[in-house]
């Protein structure tokens, strides 16, 4: 045990320092194989745009092999049920939005396609009419997109199988068996005729 | 690591609720359906589901502090790794579920503080010490073991951004037993000091892993809010009876003695003896004595061995931490305290 923590004071009461607030919120979507589907993975609260791709690349990356990871400030974009309105864009040019998709309640949402809209609100409204069976809709302008490049190595290429369950299965499975054997010689030798050998 | 199961489910009736909107959440519940955060849910769940992720994520950010303790001291570089990276996951697990339970409506900030001065608990089980690398192994195994088991009925669940995050923490919770498992079998395949290191961590931890699934069930458990609403889906007595069902032969078959202890108030054993009770049933059932319920009172009380340590280590790291924060909103360039 270090000395820092074997000797950290015992206080009570409020904190010293004042409340912060929260960091911004960003989803971020994994694509586990090249030219795979990009699917949601999860949330993360972030400072700023490196910060949520880097803290996106530590989590969300390393828990599976990862070729590419998309993430997207919760502030950019407009939901059936995300807990912001859509973002107040200038109506000015139309650019691309990417559309997710959740096909039923309790399912990931999936990257389903692209659009061109002049806001998010109007990305929104096409996407539920051409994706009107989905159970929840999220558009987010592509320029507001995070992504890691091809280049950008995200599953490390050493070897993860410590950090794998299938890394111990075979030696988990090979010390049960050399552990029940040794039992199971020991039973037998309680049974032994010991006067006769 | 799972730490809802006994997060004390006191989700009262729905008052107050429009009876229809109430009658059709419910139908919709009862045939599996999921509660997405822009559905109507009663007021009372919404702050049960909140009350249940926060006391979770609460229980992965203490979790990690024992184990963080043996990184250094592991017994090798693949162990010091897997220990790192699962100390990585916990951390990671408690992350997401402060986002689930931000979007059902409190800051992240002030969870934090909540869980540093007391106002919110984790789970009992982190409360107790590890003083030997026998005990991360047990760590692992045993309350790892019963944290897949938990969390795989959470994943049966309702509400969908907590049941999302389930699925993807038990990816990872299947390493972390795995690893256990694994720290265990070398063990007991060892000498007769790593042996005996062994079974005295596991005279340790058997008790806090039967305590782990919550205290036990009021008679009308199934009626209750939190399993009529698939907040849980299994009581605690079942998840208990099934942990014993898989461990207790475990155990035995690797030499280990189940016994019945008494601890000082330094968590450490001071008596055992073989638990009489001890027996499987013809159904297959294993009887096993109860766990001290008084005990398990008492630490969430904040009587445990470990729980002002804690959180006092979690207090140290906030409160010290204060400049990188700044650092990182305000690009402040404040030196860091003096330790």
């Amino acid at each position: 045990m270090s000395k820092l923590r074997e000797n950290v004071a015992i206080t009570e009461g409020d904190l010293s320092t004042p409340p912060e607030g929260d960091l911004a919120p960003y989803v971020v979507f994994t694509q586990l194989t090249a030219n795979g589907p990009y699917i949601y993975a999860g949330w993360l609260d972030a400072a700023d745009d490196d910060m949520a791709v880097q803290f996106a690349r530590e989590h969300y990356g390393q828990d599976q092999k990862c070729e590419c990871l998309w993430a997207i400030p919760r502030a950019a974009m407009a939901g059936t049920e995300l807990a912001v309105a859509p973002p107040a864009d200038d109506e000015g040019s139309r650019r691309p939005f990417e559309v997710f998709t959740q096909k039923k309640a309790g399912d990931q949402h999936r990257l389903a396609g692209s659009i061109e809209a002049a806001t998010a609100a109007e990305a929104l409204d096409v996407a539920r009419r051409d994706h009107a069976a989905a159970s929840s809709i999220w558009v987010a302008p592509r320029d507001r997109i995070i992504v890691t490049d091809e280049d950008d190595v995200i599953w490390r290429h050493t070897d993860q199988t410590y950090r794998l369950a299938r890394g111990y299965a075979s030696d988990v499975r090979a010390k049960w068996e050399r552990i029940r054997a040794q039992r199971d010689i020991e039973d037998y030798e309680q049974d032994d005729l010991k006067e006769m050998f | 690591m799972s730490g809802s199961s006994n997060v004390g489910m006191h989700v009262d009736h729905a008052q107050n609720e429009d009876p229809q909107a109430l009658a059709e959440f419910e139908a919709h519940v009862a045939a599996g359906g999921i509660i997405e955060p822009d559905d109507w849910m009663p007021e009372v769940y919404r702050k049960g589901m909140l009350r249940m992720a926060e006391h979770h994520a609460n229980s992965e950010i203490i979790g990690a502090l024992p184990e963080g303790e043996w990184i250094t001291r592991a017994p090798s570089l693949r162990r010091k790794l897997a220990l790192t990276a699962k100390v990585q996951d916990e951390v990671g697990h408690g992350q997401m579920l402060y986002r689930v339970s931000q979007d059902l409506g409190k800051s992240r900030d002030q969870m934090l503080r909540d869980l540093i001065t007391g106002k919110t608990k984790y789970h009992n089980v982190f409360n107790y010490p590890a003083p030997t690398w026998g005990d991360i192994a047990m760590i692992q195994w045993l309350v790892d073991g019963a944290a897949i088991m938990n969390q795989k009925t959470l994943a049966d669940g309702a509400y969908g951004p907590y049941v999302r995050t389930m699925r993807r923490i038990n990816m990872e919770e299947a390493f972390h037993f795995k690893s256990g498992e694994d720290m265990v079998l070398t063990l007991m395949s060892g000498t007769k000091r790593q042996k005996q290191l062994c079974q005295d961590a596991f005279d340790r931890w058997w008790y806090p892993s039967l305590m782990f699934h919550g205290p036990p069930d009021k008679p009308n458990a199934e009626s209750l809010p939190p399993m009529r609403w698939r907040m849980k889906t299994e009581t605690n007595d079942s998840l208990r009876q099934r942990f014993v069902n898989r461990f207790a032969p475990a155990a035995l078959d690797l030499g280990l003695k189940i016994h019945v202890v008494t601890k000082n108030d330094d968590g450490l054993v001071l008596t055992k003896t073989p638990d009489e009770k001890l027996r499987c049933n013809d159904d297959g059932n294993w009887e096993f004595t109860e766990p001290d319920w008084e005990e398990f009172y008492r630490v969430i009380r904040g009587g445990g061995p470990c729980n002002q340590k804690r959180l006092a280590l979690r207090r140290f790291s906030y409160e010290q931490g204060r400049w990188v924060r700044n650092a990182v909103l305000k690009g402040s360039t404040a030196l860091p305290p003096a330790a």
